[in-house]
């Protein structure tokens, strides 16, 4: 009896998960060299930075918005880590903290103008894209950016202990976002302003920092992404950020957070990183063209998003 | 004289009309051969590519929706139609019907889930909008395509001995057929669920219908804005609508429609493109390096929206307190 209801419960993340296992020991029969414990590790590495850039974004959305801004926001984090200073280990210590305020400021600036202002989310966040794309390129003149510094790429491509240090980071960091989602005042805040901001803000909920502040965090979570996949990348270039912006939203929504708002977990989003480094494993591998790729996000989005309303249809 | 005070005052587009007399005169100052007429048949043939895209996209916002699918459905049509085209005037005319029937199906699909599982159309239409682009992208994965010049002369004919463009055309016929349509019942029930769908519901609307007129319309609209990005530029690409859709609703905001649906309309989106390619011409004339451009788009796009939502929460602060 139990034990059925906590399966009713965590219906969704169990099914992403099965999902991914699925999609995985699938391919695993069709390719074996997909299941070595190297490829394995690829992988790994590859769903740590999107699963990174899923926290903020599953933060946004369960407040019922969305972050379009996170694409350039990896890209300017990425060119700014590999060119500030040289790009050595030494100028890691002021450039990392640098680089992340200021990926927290745009956030925030994307949350004022969206809680206090009123902007629809995919507008602002979208014209923050293009502004920040725009910028990068006017001031680096369109240059590519240069190497990643040894820490970096340490951090990016080597283990600690048989495992990948991507993960390892991306452990704490799960940690952290679930402990703020389910454990903190601020978690319980978010949700109930996904629900209904109107009951919420009755309730005393401070309903636009909440959200403000949910922008700010997407912000932290993209800059700490772009710093990560320059080490991953061994470098920077214009536009590197780009595919983990639809990557991030296809994590959350198969993860089964509702694009609604209002309900999710961080945990689902994992799974969903980990479905979408398999699926593009298996495009790669059957040499399928970019259109098919395209193609597949949009269908992967519209069926978890279809399945998600239909659940919410039944249970009513 | 005070009617027309009047009327210009309670105008959603006055901030648009505006701007493009301020605008109108400064490109005139910085570059005096503005007022020929093969300038503006020029400039009128640049913009209507952005003048249906973003006349499809009113539609959509005056209900209250968002469609960001135009992006894809323009990539896909521009593909299409730049590499299925022959040249014979069958052919281009079969092609671009079934560009437009493309576009309606999308926006068929689009306003069908939204109806049906009510899932909110952000989300629905960025998937299409991936669908879409990713079938352009099978079509045709490089830029590219054989369009026949016959196409492109077809389209950009000048009548009158050079003197008037279809463009030109284009634009005044979407003039005379909005102010014709918003009259009509469809067009009084766009306003009527963009202001208030429950109401519009209570009093016998049939909304579902409404939505569905509305995506179907951006669709056909941003697949013939595909369709004569195809005959302007003479090729064909994958990525080509990427940047409509920010385009779009800059034009549409700046034209005086709230993107909360209810209030605007294609008048003064049709000024709001205009203002969008002053303001991309005159910084070409100022010199601003090509790198800038994008910036610009960014602010505008966002300033523009910021302007038109903060002047709202003032109009509603204003209310409350009158």
């Amino acid at each position: 009896m139990k034990g059925n209801v906590i399966f009713k419960k965590h219906q969704n993340l169990i099914f992403s998960y099965l999902a991914a296992l699925l999609l995985f020991a699938a391919i695993s029969v069709y390719k074996p060299g997909f299941a070595s414990v190297n490829h394995i590790k690829v992988l790994a590495q590859e769903s740590a930075i999107i699963g990174i850039v899923a926290i903020g974004q599953t933060f946004v959305i369960i407040t019922g918005g969305i972050d379009l801004s996170v694409a350039w926001m990896i890209s300017i984090a990425a060119i700014m880590v590999t060119r500030l200073g040289g790009g050595g280990n030494e100028a890691m210590i002021w450039s990392v903290p640098l680089i992340l305020v200021m990926t927290v400021f745009f956030g925030l600036v994307n949350g004022a103008c969206i809680a206090y202002l009123r902007m629809p989310p995919i507008v602002m966040t979208l014209g923050m894209n293009i502004i920040l794309q725009g910028g990068l390129v006017a001031v680096t003149q369109g240059a590519p950016g240069s190497y990643a510094s040894d820490l970096l790429v340490v951090l990016g491509q080597k283990a600690f202990l048989g495992i990948p240090w991507l993960l390892w980071i991306w452990g704490l960091f799960t940690v952290l976002a679930m402990l703020l989602l389910f454990r903190m005042k601020y978690g319980r805040e978010l949700f109930a302003i996904g629900n209904n901001s109107v009951v919420a803000n009755y309730s005393g909920i401070n309903v636009n920092a909440v959200i403000m502040w949910s922008y700010g965090f997407s912000g932290l979570t993209a800059g700490l992404a772009g710093i990560l996949l320059a080490g991953k990348v061994g470098s920077s270039y214009l536009g590197m950020g780009d595919a983990l912006q639809f990557q991030s939203i296809a994590a959350v929504a198969i993860g089964g957070t509702s694009m609604m708002g209002g309900s999710g977990n961080y945990l689902g989003s994992v799974a969903g990183a980990f479905t979408i480094t398999i699926l593009l494993g298996i495009l790669a591998a059957l040499n399928l063209p970019y259109g098919v790729q395209k193609m597949a996000y949009g269908l992967i989005v519209l069926g978890s998003v279809l399945m998600a309303a239909r659940k919410i249809k039944n249970s009513r | 004289m005070k009617k027309i005070k009047d009327g210009f005052m309670k105008s959603p587009a006055k901030v648009a009309i505006l701007l493009f007399v301020l605008l109108e005169i400064l490109t005139v100052i910085l570059q005096p051969g503005a007022l020929s007429m093969s300038w503006i048949n020029l400039k009128a043939e640049a913009a209507v590519t952005l003048l249906f895209a973003a006349i499809g996209e009113t539609f959509v916002l005056l209900i209250g929706g968002i469609d960001l699918s135009i992006a894809g459905v323009i990539s896909l049509t521009n593909s299409f139609s730049a590499v299925y085209m022959q040249d014979h005037p069958g052919s281009m005319i079969l092609i671009s019907l079934v560009c437009v029937c493309m576009g309606a199906a999308m926006g068929a699909v689009n306003g069908f889930i939204i109806n049906r599982f009510r899932i909110q159309p952000f989300i629905v239409t960025f998937a299409t909008w991936y669908i879409g682009g990713g079938i352009a992208y099978l079509i045709l994965p490089k830029d590219g395509g054989n369009v026949p010049s016959a196409f492109t002369s077809a389209l950009t004919h000048r009548f009158f001995g050079g003197k008037l463009s279809i463009a030109i055309f284009l634009f005044v016929i979407c003039a005379v057929l909005w102010m014709w349509f918003k009259r009509t019942r469809t067009g009084i029930n766009l306003y009527a669920v963009g202001s208030n769908s429950k109401a519009a519901s209570l009093n016998g609307v049939n909304v579902p219908k409404v939505k569905m007129f509305a995506y179907v319309a951006s669709g056909v609209f941003a697949a013939l804005s595909g369709v004569y990005r195809t005959a302007v530029v003479a090729t064909g690409s994958p990525t080509g609508g990427e940047s409509f859709f920010n385009q779009a609703i800059a034009a549409v905001v700046i034209g005086g429609t709230l993107l909360t649906g209810g209030k605007g309309g294609q008048m003064g989106t049709i000024i709001g493109v205009l203002v969008l390619k002053m303001i991309s011409d005159i910084l070409v004339f100022a010199g601003v390096s090509s790198y800038w451009t994008t910036l610009f788009q960014g602010l505008l796009l966002v300033v523009a929206v910021l302007i038109s939502c903060v002047s709202e929460i003032i109009r509603e602060r204003k209310e409350l307190i009158g």
